[in-house]
């Protein structure tokens, strides 16, 4: 698991954080960059829960830390994810191969019914 | 009998000093009244005679809210220590009248008595005047009474205070001698006599009067209690022993827990169904409409839990709706559905290598998954415990704030958990066929009710110090009985001896 504090955050700052920039394209972009990419905000415990679950599995997510965008983009990720999933509980959300699985119950449940596991090995982040 | 009409009459007004007067004439047998007979008897008349002719709005009344019961001013005249003296006042101004006098002067007393507008305290003196010769018969003290009593009423009216009245009565034997008992000799030791006897039978009086009262508070509390019970009852909040049921139980818990006890019933009726449907050799077809029902069963209380963490999380969390063995096993407010598989792949024979397979992976990925939420509820935990513990500045409220939405976080949690058990039954129904997933689902349905059963047997197993422990629950009762116990017990702990918090 690695926190994408400044590199991907920096790409951020080539383009400027207004209304030119559709933050729902910051998304998916950030999104499409890594196999495992996950929304969180650093004292939300169920992140926390989410996050482990990855690790436990061997496989390692990135992960963009809302709370802590040095450049103040994370509200706008936030609105973006509010936009997407349809609720004001963004985080965890978790994407895999550039498309997004869900909240906690949704990757929770497609672990348990045996999906993804494959979508983690078709996005090559497990290797059996 | 007059006593009775009056009443009835005045049943509709409101007051335990009416009580008590109804009782004092009321011949019935009563504890109270038995002072010595004829000290009460006495009583008895003196307010029967009081009640003819008494001004409502009597300034002397220290009662505040002016009765117009007939029987108030017998209560308003217990107050008065000082009848005798003003007693003897009155009635020796009444004495010099005469009998035709104080007949001319009832009568225009009478008359302003109907004037101030209370007429209806006619109604009761004519029942009493004209029955009270019944009301005599008791004992051979009424037969002078009586007369005493006619005379009283004729008198009372010109009583300019309403309290005198009733001592007129120890005066009267004497007005007696001039009239028609003159056989009578009345000296001071009678007169002293019957003024004892007046203490008596006032003191009697206000004795019951304040236990009439006693009674009257007890019974409004008791027919509130009632109402309530029955209000809770109505809505469905009737403690059903599930478990150790507390008494302090917030609505939704208690809707749940009913829900739940409904949802036990249920169950039993499903698993006779897959017991009768393995048994008979049901077809496939028929078998999984048994299955798919016992699946939405299942869906059912996990729906019904996820209501009930919106409104009491710790309900569930702490398992108060499971019984104690149960409780023992809980993770996240329910089973851990990995202990749940283990316990199944031992029943699953036959099954096929596939299958096994299947069953094994589900098993392994609903364990990392309870390790998830376990490690993210650890956390949640911890950071709790630092807001709670708090900083080096005491900022009360604001930390109580953080911690409140911290606790917040455990409704998800528990959600999570329930979603992942859904998820796990959902998942043995796909990979097992129709008859394994039946008999797998009986299994788990035998399990759990062995494990309430042995809640029960653990609470009423036989143990050498019993009553001592003053814990209802663990007497010598079958489960049946502890049931009904328990809503006894849990309603009201304090009066059993019992900690609400068992």
């Amino acid at each position: 698991m690695h926190y994408q504090a400044a590199e991907s955050w920096d790409h951020c700052t080539t383009t400027p954080p207004t209304a030119t920039t559709d933050p729902i394209e910051t998304v998916m972009r950030l999104a499409s960059e890594n196999a495992v990419v996950i929304f969180s905000i650093s004292s939300c415990c169920m992140c926390h829960a989410v996050k482990r679950l990855f690790c436990g599995m061997g496989v390692n997510p990135t992960v963009y830390e809302l709370d802590q965008d040095p450049r103040g983009g994370g509200k706008e990720i936030e609105r973006a994810l509010i936009r997407l999933l349809g609720t004001s509980q963004v985080v965890p959300v978790v994407f895999i191969g550039g498309k997004m699985v869900g909240s906690m119950d949704r990757v929770m449940a497609s672990h348990i019914n045996g999906t993804l596991v494959p979508l983690l090995k078709d996005a090559g982040a497990l290797w059996l | 009998m007059a006593n009775h009409r009056l009443g009835e009459t005045n049943m509709s007004e409101s007051g335990p000093s009416n009580y008590a007067v109804l009782h004092g004439l009321n011949p019935s047998p009563n504890p109270f009244i038995n002072q010595g007979g004829s000290a009460f008897d006495f009583g008895g008349l003196e307010e029967a005679i009081v009640l003819h002719g008494v001004r409502i709005g009597n300034h002397d009344d220290s009662k505040p809210s002016p009765l117009y019961a007939a029987a108030r001013p017998a209560a308003t005249l217990d107050m008065f220590p000082s009848w005798p003296m003003r007693f003897h006042q009155t009635n020796t101004g009444n004495s010099r009248s005469g009998e035709e006098e104080s007949n001319e002067d009832s009568g225009s007393a009478l008359n302003t008595i109907s004037s101030r507008g209370e007429g209806h305290l006619l109604e009761p003196e004519s029942p009493i005047s004209t029955t009270a010769p019944s009301t005599t018969d008791r004992s051979p003290q009424h037969l002078s009474h009586d007369q005493m009593m006619q005379q009283q009423q004729q008198e009372m009216p010109s009583d300019g205070s309403g309290e005198a009245r009733p001592t007129q009565i120890a005066k009267l034997p004497q007005e007696k001698r001039h009239g028609a008992r003159s056989d009578k000799v009345l000296d001071a030791k009678t007169l002293r006599r019957l003024a004892q006897n007046r203490e008596a039978a006032r003191k009697s009086r206000l004795r019951k009067k304040a236990y009439v009262q006693q009674l009257e508070s007890s019974r409004i509390r008791l027919a509130q209690l009632e109402q309530d019970l029955q209000r809770a009852r109505a809505q469905g909040l009737f403690l059903v022993g599930a478990g150790g049921v507390p008494a302090n139980i917030s609505p939704g818990a208690a809707m749940f827990d009913m829900e739940y006890a409904r949802w036990l019933e249920d169950d039993l009726r499903h698993m006779t169904e897959l017991r009768a449907g393995l048994h008979s050799q049901l077809s496939d077809g028929d078998l999984r409409v048994v299955v798919d029902a016992y699946i939405n069963h299942y869906d059912d209380i996990f729906r019904l839990k996820g209501e009930a963490a919106k409104s009491d999380i710790f309900h569930l969390y702490n398992g108060m709706w499971t019984t104690p063995a149960e409780r023992c096993f809980l993770w996240l407010g329910g089973f851990k559905p990995s202990e749940l598989i283990k316990i199944l792949i031992p029943q699953l024979d036959p099954v096929t290598e596939q299958q096994l397979m299947g069953i094994c992976s589900l098993q392994h990925s609903s364990q990392q998954a309870e390790e998830a939420l376990s490690q993210g509820l650890d956390q949640l935990q911890q950071s709790l415990v630092d807001t709670v513990a708090g900083t080096s500045i005491p900022d009360g409220m604001h930390q109580m704030a953080v911690a409140l939405g911290k606790l917040a976080n455990l409704e998800g949690f528990v959600r999570q958990a329930d979603n992942l058990r859904q998820q796990t039954l959902h998942q043995l129904r796909r990979i097992l066929t129709i008859r394994q997933a039946a008999k797998c689902f009986l299994v788990i349905g035998e399990y759990y009710a062995r494990l309430r059963a042995l809640s029960s047997l653990w609470a009423s197993r036989p143990r050498e110090a019993l009553m001592n422990e003053g814990n209802m629950n663990q007497c010598q009762a079958g489960p049946e009985l502890q049931i009904v116990q328990q809503p006894m017990t849990s309603q009201f702990p304090s009066f059993f001896g019992q900690d609400p918090n068992h």
